[in-house]
C-alpha cells in the first residue's frame, strides 16, 4: 500500500501541467540549417503532438535522423498511477455531491484524460507519445465498457512502454492485459461445457485477427489484396480458425485482488495482468493461420504463445501494420512501393528481427514518400483528427492547458479519446472521399455537426475568455492562450498573415485564401491590433489548409 | 468494357431525369403527402434471439439450447404477442413490453431471420460456399451491407442516400437525409450532403454575428472552404456548407418545446429517446421544411453481447422500447402515425450457442420490428427459423441463421411505401431481383 502512495504522489507532480519538460540534450542552434522549413514542420506534424517554433529551429540544425534518434532516447512519459479500486462505485464512493470527486476521479476517464492532453501539451517523448496514440487506435480499448480510470491508465501506459519495442511483445501484452482481457473478453474465456450447452467466446480471437494483426484478405507485401482466379480477394481465414483461435485463448483470468480469494473465474481487477486457470483451457489440438496444426497443452500459457506466433509470422503483419501506422502518421493514401518498403523493415529491421517497432517508424517518417516539399501534391497528407487538431493550434501558439477543457471541446468533434464508439476506433481506416477512391480515415467523424464543433473549438480559444482553472483538480492552470506577442504585426496585415502562414501551414497558402484572410482582417480597425490578430489567427487554423495536414 | 461504361453512363443520365420528374411530382402533391422512413440501427448485432422467442412447441428448442446457460427467458416472463385472430407463437422480450399496446393496436409487425443475402442461399448452398455477402460475421462489413446494400451499379452509394434521392434529396431548406447519430454509411451518396444533427445540444457557429467585422470574417470563413482543391477538403467544405445553410432555420425546430412532441418523451433521458425526439420535432416542422418525404437515421450502440448479455441487452431494449413507444405516441399527437415507419435493421443477429462468458457470438439472420400507423401489424412476416444448433437454418453449429428473408426485400418493401415505383425499386436494392418477391406485404 505505501508503494502505491508513493507513487502516486510522485506521479501528481509529474503530471503538474507547468512541470519543465525533461532535459533534453543540447543542440548547436548556430549550426547550419540541415532542413527546409517547410519539411522540417511536417516531419514535426507527423512525429508529435504538433510543431512548437522551438522544435521547428532544433530540428533543422540537428537533422531528421539525429531528432528521431533523440526520441528514441527520451524518458517515456507517465500515465496517473492511480490505486486500484473496488468494481462497485458505491463500495468507494459516497452517494450524490459527495462523492462526485471520487467517481469522477475514479469512475471516469477525467485523470487519464487530462493527463493525455498534459503529457501530449508538455513532455518531450512526442513521437513515443504519437505513436502510442496511433497504437490506442489500433488495439482498441473503451472506457464504454470499462469506466475504471486506473484499468484505462495502465493500459496507455503499456501503449508507450511498448510503442519502440517489438510488434510480438505488444501483441502479448496486449492479449494479457486486464482491460483488454474485460473489453474482448480474453479474460473468463473458457473451454466448451456440453452440460452447460457453452462454448469458447470468439470475441478476441475475431478481433485479434481482423484489427490488430492480419486482417480479412491476405495483403502482398505493399499491402495489395491477393485475389483468387475469380477476382476476388483471397480471404486470410475462416469462422473455422476463429473457433480455432477462440479454444487456444481460453485459460485465463483475472489476477487476484490482493486480500481476495483466488477464484477460478475471479473478478475483474486490472492492476497486473490475466493469470493462467488451466482448468479452464481447452487443450486440444487446433489449427491455426496457414494450417498450422498444434498439438495443444494443457497449459494456456503454452498455447498463446503458438497462436501468437502463428499471428506473428503470418505475411499479412508487415503490410497490415505499415498501412495502419503510416495512415496515422503521415498519409491517408499510401502509395503500394511506400507501404512495401515499410513493411520490409517490418519484416527484417536490418539486423534479422521481425516486428522492430522502432525501425518501422523511422521508416515510415524518413521514406521519401513522406519527405521533401515535393510530396505536398493533392493525394498527400491526411485530416487532422479532433486530438491532433486541439493539440496542433496549442502547441503552435503556446496555449497553456492542463487538459480539463480539452475533454469535452474532443467528445464534441466525436473524438472522446479513450471512449470509442467500438474497438472498430473513431473513425475506419478504409472510410472514402466520396466518389474519389481515396480513403481519408478522419473525414469519417466530419459532418454538419462536429465541422462547426471544430471551428468553435478555435472560436473558443482564440476569442473566448480564457477557462479559469477548475478549484476541484489539483495543480489546474485552465486553458488560456495570449497572441499578444502578435499584435505588433497587426499594423501590417500581409506581414501577420504571412508569418501565421510560416507558422501554421509551410508557407503553402493558396492566393485565394490569403485574400480572403487579409479582406477579413483589413475589416477591423487597425487600432484594434488584438482583433486584427485574433481574426487572422482563427481563419488561419480554422479553414482547411490547416486542418488538412501535408 | 466500353459497352459497359456506355450502358452505365446511360442509366446514370435516365436515372437523373426520373429524379427530376419525380421531384417536380412530390412538389405539386404538396404537404399532404408527406411520409417518414426511420432507420433504428442497433449497433454491435442485437441478439434476436432474446428478442422474439418461440412460444408453445418452439420454446422447447430455445430452452434446450440457452437453458442450462441461464440465458434463456421463462416463457411467463415474454410478452405474448396473439396474432390477429390467432393464438400467440412468440413472445417479445420482456423489455419491450412497452410497444405491447402498439402491437395489438396493429401497428408493430415483426419481420423473422432476415439479414444481408446476395441471393437466395440454404444450408447445403452455403457449405458448397455459393454465392454470399463478402466478411459475413465481421461487423464493419455487415453494417457497411446492411446501410448500403451496394450492387455493382451504386457506385458507393448507400441505401439510404439512394432512397432520398428518389424525391429529390430534399428542398432548399433541409435535405431530406437527416442522421442524429453521426456521419454513416446509410449517408453516403454524391456531393450532395446529408444533415447529422447533434441529438442534444444546439447547432450553429459561434462567432457568427451581423456586425462588420464578423460578417466579413464568415465571409472569408466560407470562402476558404468553399475554395480548396483537394479531395478531403471538397468533401469536408460541401459539409460545412451544408451545415451553415441550414444552420440558423433548423436550431430553432431542434429545441421546439412543443408538447406535442415533448411530452411523451418527457420522462426519457436515454440517447435513443433524445434522437427520437429530435426526429419528431423535424416532422412537426414537416410544412416549414417542405420536403414530402423524410429518411431519418437515428441508433444505439452496445448490443455486441458477447458476455453478460442477460442484464445487457435488457437495459438497452429497455431503452429502445421506451423511446419508440414515446416516438410512436408522438406521431399521432401530430396526427401523422399513419405517415410515419420506424423499422430495425442490426449489423447481423448471434448465436443461439451460448458463450461460457454468458454471451453470444456474431450470427446472422435475425429478427427485426417495424412500427407504425401503414404498417399491417400484429402479424409475423417472412420463416421463423429451426432454433437448432446444426439445423436446417444454421450456417455452421453454433445457430447462425441462414436469412430467409433479404434485406433488399425488407428495404423493398418500405421504399414500395414510401412511394417509389416498382420499376426503381432495384436501384434502391439491388439485389431484389434474385428474390421471389419485392413486397413482403408487411405495409399498407
Amino acid at each position: 500500500m505505501k508503494r502505491v502512495l508513493a507513487l502516486t504522489a510522485a506521479a501528481l507532480l509529474v503530471g503538474c501541467a507547468t512541470q519543465r519538460p525533461d532535459r533534453i540534450d543540447n543542440v548547436d542552434m548556430t549550426a547550419p540549417p540541415r532542413e527546409s522549413p517547410a519539411d522540417t514542420l511536417r516531419l514535426l506534424e507527423q512525429s508529435s503532438f504538433g510543431p512548437t517554433p522551438q522544435m521547428v529551429e532544433r530540428v533543422r540544425r540537428q537533422g531528421f535522423a539525429s531528432y528521431l534518434d533523440e526520441q528514441f532516447r527520451l524518458k517515456v512519459s507517465v500515465m496517473p498511477e492511480l490505486k486500484p479500486v473496488d468494481n462497485d462505485v458505491n463500495k468507494m464512493c459516497e452517494q450524490g455531491d459527495p462523492g462526485k470527486l471520487c467517481r469522477r476521479d475514479h469512475y471516469s476517464q477525467f485523470q487519464v484524460q487530462t493527463r493525455f492532453f498534459q503529457n501530449a501539451l508538455n513532455q518531450p517523448d512526442q513521437l513515443r507519445q504519437r505513436v502510442a496514440f496511433a497504437l490506442g487506435q489500433i488495439f482498441v480499448v473503451s472506457a464504454r465498457k470499462n469506466n475504471r480510470a486506473y484499468a484505462m491508465s495502465r493500459y496507455q501506459q503499456l501503449l508507450l512502454d511498448d510503442a519502440f519495442g517489438n510488434y510480438r511483445q505488444l501483441l502479448a501484452d496486449v492479449t494479457l492485459s486486464p482491460m483488454m482481457g474485460q473489453y474482448l473478453d480474453m479474460a473468463n474465456n473458457e473451454k466448451l461445457d456440453p452440460k452447460r450447452g457453452v462454448a469458447p467466446n470468439e470475441n478476441y480471437a475475431r478481433e485479434v485477427l481482423q484489427l490488430f494483426s492480419v486482417g480479412l484478405v491476405q495483403l502482398n507485401p505493399d499491402g495489395t489484396p491477393k485475389r483468387g482466379a475469380d477476382g476476388k480477394p483471397l480471404p486470410t481465414y475462416s469462422g473455422e480458425e476463429i473457433k480455432e483461435f477462440a479454444r487456444a485463448f481460453t485459460g485465463w483470468t483475472y489476477a487476484t485482488a490482493p486480500g481476495a480469494k483466488a477464484k477460478p473465474r475471479n473478478p475483474g481487477y486490472f492492476d497486473a495482468r490475466l493469470i493462467a486457470v488451466p482448468a479452464g483451457h481447452d487443450a486440444g489440438p487446433k489449427t491455426l493461420l496457414g494450417g498450422q496444426r498444434i498439438r495443444g497443452s494443457a497449459e494456456p500459457q503454452v498455447d498463446l504463445d503458438a497462436a501468437l506466433d502463428n499471428i506473428f509470422m503470418h505475411r499479412n503483419v508487415g503490410p497490415f501494420m505499415a498501412r495502419r501506422l503510416i495512415q496515422h502518421l503521415t498519409t491517408s493514401n499510401p502509395a503500394p512501393d511506400y507501404i512495401e518498403r515499410v513493411s520490409r523493415v517490418f519484416d527484417d529491421n536490418g539486423r534479422g528481427v521481425r516486428g522492430d517497432l522502432k525501425a518501422v517508424v523511422r521508416a515510415i517518417l524518413l521514406d521519401p514518400a513522406a519527405r521533401g516539399d515535393a510530396v505536398a501534391n493533392s493525394s498527400f497528407g491526411k485530416l487532422r483528427e479532433p486530438v491532433l487538431y486541439i493539440t496542433g493550434v496549442m502547441r503552435a501558439f503556446g496555449a497553456t492547458s492542463d487538459g480539463v477543457d480539452l475533454i469535452g471541446q474532443s467528445a464534441g468533434m466525436e473524438e472522446n479519446v479513450f471512449v470509442a464508439p467500438t474497438v472498430f476506433n473513431f473513425f475506419p481506416p478504409d472510410y472514402e472521399v466520396m466518389g474519389t477512391g481515396m480513403n481519408a480515415p478522419e473525414l469519417a467523424i466530419v459532418d454538419s455537426t462536429t465541422s462547426l464543433k471544430r471551428a468553435d473549438f478555435a472560436w473558443r480559444l482564440i476569442f473566448g475568455k480564457a477557462v479559469a482553472p477548475d478549484p476541484n483538480v489539483p495543480g489546474a492552470v485552465g486553458t488560456s492562450l495570449s497572441l499578444a506577442a502578435w499584435e505588433p504585426l497587426a499594423a501590417e496585415p500581409a506581414v501577420l498573415v504571412d508569418k501565421l502562414d510560416a507558422l501554421l501551414l509551410h508557407q503553402s497558402m493558396p492566393a485565394p485564401t490569403r485574400d480572403a484572410v487579409l479582406q477579413a482582417v483589413a475589416k477591423v480597425p487597425a487600432r484594434d491590433a488584438a482583433l486584427r490578430v485574433k481574426t487572422a489567427a482563427y481563419l488561419m487554423v480554422a479553414g482547411p489548409q490547416y486542418q488538412i495536414q501535408r | 468494357m466500353i459497352q459497359r461504361r456506355e450502358w452505365l453512363q446511360q442509366a446514370g443520365a435516365a436515372s437523373a431525369m426520373l429524379a427530376l420528374g419525380q421531384r417536380a411530382s412530390a412538389q405539386q402533391a404538396g404537404a399532404g403527402d408527406y411520409k417518414a422512413l426511420v432507420c433504428v440501427f442497433l449497433f454491435g448485432g442485437n441478439d434476436g434471439n432474446n428478442m422474439v422467442v418461440p412460444l408453445g412447441d418452439g420454446y422447447a428448442d430455445y430452452a434446450k439450447a440457452r437453458g442450462a446457460s441461464g440465458l434463456a427467458i421463462a416463457q411467463d416472463q415474454l410478452v405474448a404477442l396473439a396474432e390477429e385472430g390467432g393464438t400467440a407463437r412468440h413472445g417479445l422480450h420482456p423489455a419491450l413490453r412497452a410497444l405491447e399496446p402498439l402491437w395489438a393496436k396493429q401497428r408493430l409487425a415483426m419481420l423473422f431471420n432476415t439479414g444481408p443475402l446476395v441471393e437466395p442461399i440454404n444450408r447445403a448452398g452455403y457449405l458448397k460456399a455459393a454465392a454470399r455477402p463478402d466478411n459475413l460475421f465481421s461487423h464493419a462489413d455487415q453494417q457497411e451491407f446492411a446501410q448500403a446494400l451496394a450492387g455493382s451499379n451504386s457506385a458507393g452509394t448507400s441505401w439510404g442516400f439512394r432512397l432520398a434521392r428518389e424525391s429529390g434529396f430534399g428542398g432548399p431548406r433541409l435535405p431530406s437525409l437527416v442522421s442524429f447519430s453521426g456521419n454513416q454509411r446509410f449517408l453516403q451518396g454524391d456531393v450532395r450532403q446529408a444533415l447529422v444533427l447533434p441529438a442534444r445540444g444546439n447547432f450553429g457557429i459561434a462567432g457568427n454575428g451581423t456586425d462588420p467585422v464578423a460578417a466579413a470574417r464568415m465571409v472569408a470563413f466560407r470562402t476558404m472552404w468553399a475554395g480548396n482543391g483537394s479531395a478531403i477538403g471538397a468533401q469536408a467544405g460541401a459539409i460545412v456548407d451544408s451545415a451553415l445553410s441550414a444552420a440558423s432555420f433548423v436550431n430553432p425546430i431542434l429545441n421546439a418545446t412543443s408538447p406535442l412532441t415533448t411530452e411523451p418523451f418527457a420522462a426519457l433521458k436515454s440517447d435513443i429517446s433524445q434522437q427520437l425526439l429530435r426526429v419528431a420535432r423535424l416532422i412537426e416542422a414537416r410544412d416549414a421544411i417542405g420536403n414530402p418525404r423524410q429518411v431519418f437515421f437515428v441508433s444505439m450502440g452496445g448490443y455486441d453481447t458477447h458476455v453478460n448479455q442477460r442484464a445487457d441487452q435488457e437495459r438497452l431494449l429497455g431503452e429502445l422500447g421506451a423511446a419508440l413507444k414515446a416516438f410512436h405516441d408522438a406521431t399521432e399527437a401530430l396526427g401523422v402515425a399513419d405517415r410515419v415507419t420506424a423499422f430495425t435493421m442490426s449489423d447481423f443477429a448471434r448465436t443461439l450457442k451460448v458463450n461460457t462468458g454468458g454471451g453470444t457470438d456474431h450470427g446472422w439472420g435475425s429478427h427485426h420490428l417495424i412500427m407504425g400507423g401503414a404498417v399491417r401489424g400484429q402479424r409475423g412476416y417472412g420463416v421463423f427459423p429451426t432454433l437448432a444448433a446444426g439445423g436446417p437454418d444454421d450456417a455452421g453449429n453454433e445457430g447462425r441463421w441462414i436469412p430467409t428473408t433479404a434485406y433488399d426485400q425488407y428495404v423493398a418493401t418500405l421504399a414500395r411505401w414510401f412511394g417509389v415505383g416498382a420499376e426503381r425499386l432495384s436501384e434502391i436494392a439491388p439485389n431484389l431481383a434474385r428474390f421471389k418477391t419485392a413486397d413482403l406485404g408487411f405495409m399498407a
